[in-house]
């Protein structure tokens, strides 16, 4: 099997919703480690990222997640304006961008810790260079 | 054919004009229901109009029937190629479209029920050629594959204050080690942001 039948492979053994919140733990990570937050903020956030804990997505997929690098977080901030820009508070439109099959190639190839967290979600896949 | 050989044996070859059978019967098919019953469409349009719409749903499809649901709903008597461009001028009426629409959607939904029973008949005959789509068509109506995405929606207010007490310090060190952060450097972080300062007693 070659690569790109293992990338395609994990990314359609993992749902739409688990890749949307493993970009949103790595740019949370992101922002805790690179930005002065309050204490409350910081506080908010570290339980934000521990609420993304649910289904497949474990603790310990949540640890891989490393935090994201500035070109990605630039990208992830550009998306989470288009909801502030369409008053949404369901994140539909950041939801729509960042989960486009190919935007999400883009982001794992600038990213390798999201999908080393989308290859843990999908045991029975092997590891696979992007 | 009578004429024609009547007219040849009197000497004359001119060729026979060609009329087009009457396909159609102009007799009415529809009635039109009361008031109540019609929808927002069909109520903005004229009497003939509305006969005209549900002529078109009730009688024959194909070449004249528009000039038969014409004739039907009461415009003429005229000539064929006036009923024509009169046919022509109601169907193409934007309020006519919009209620064709309308009585065309019912009639839709309605005969999806029909569509179910067909293709549940198929999906059972295995001898037909078709009968692994349609099993596979209700199958996907039936159990459609979902993804379910959660979106916890949290407000807090931007004034909320946290003081960096023990407790709190404990809880996001926890908060980071659970997610993968360095539970020190979040710390140092929180304590790096905590607001000092003294307070002093106001002399009245």
């Amino acid at each position: 099997m070659t690569d790109n039948q293992d990338n395609e492979q994990v990314l359609a053994s993992v749902a739409r919703g688990y890749w949307y919140s493993v970009i949103l733990a790595g740019w949370a990570k992101a922002v805790l480690t690179s930005q002065e937050l309050s204490v409350a903020e910081r506080l908010e956030m570290l339980e934000g990222l521990q609420n993304c804990v649910h289904g497949s997505l474990t603790p310990a997929v949540l640890a891989v997640v490393a935090p994201v690098g500035e070109a990605v977080r630039q990208i992830i901030e550009e998306a989470l304006r288009l909801d502030l820009d369409a008053n949404s508070e369901t994140g539909e439109a950041s939801f729509a961008v960042l989960t486009r099959p190919d935007v999400f190639a883009n982001l794992l190839k600038l990213e390798p810790s999201l999908y080393a967290a989308l290859q843990l979600m999908n045991p029975g896949s092997a590891p696979a260079a992007l | 054919m009578t004429t024609q050989l009547a007219r040849r044996g009197q000497g004359d070859h001119r060729p026979a004009k060609r009329h087009r059978r009457q396909k159609y019967s102009a007799e009415p098919l529809a009635t039109v229901p009361d008031e109540s019953e019609l929808g927002p469409a069909m109520l903005k349009l004229t009497p003939k109009q509305r006969a005209f719409v549900l002529e078109l749903r009730h009688g024959p499809a194909g070449y004249g029937s528009e000039v038969r649901a014409a004739r039907a709903a009461g415009y003429g008597p005229s000539t064929d190629g006036c009923m024509r461009r009169i046919a022509h001028q109601v169907l193409h009426n934007s309020k006519v479209q919009d209620a064709l629409r309308e009585v065309g959607g019912k009639l839709i939904r309605a005969a999806a029920f029909g569509a179910i029973r067909n293709t549940e008949a198929i999906a059972n005959d295995f001898k037909h050629r078709d009968c692994l789509r349609a099993n596979l068509a209700l199958l996907d109506r039936g159990f459609p594959a979902e993804t379910f995405h959660t979106v916890l929606v949290q407000k807090t207010t931007p004034e909320t204050l946290v003081i960096a007490s023990e407790q709190v310090l404990a809880r996001i060190a926890e908060l980071a080690a659970r997610a993968g952060l360095d539970p020190l450097v979040q710390i140092e972080a929180a304590r790096a942001k905590q607001i000092e300062g003294v307070a002093e007693p106001i002399a009245d």
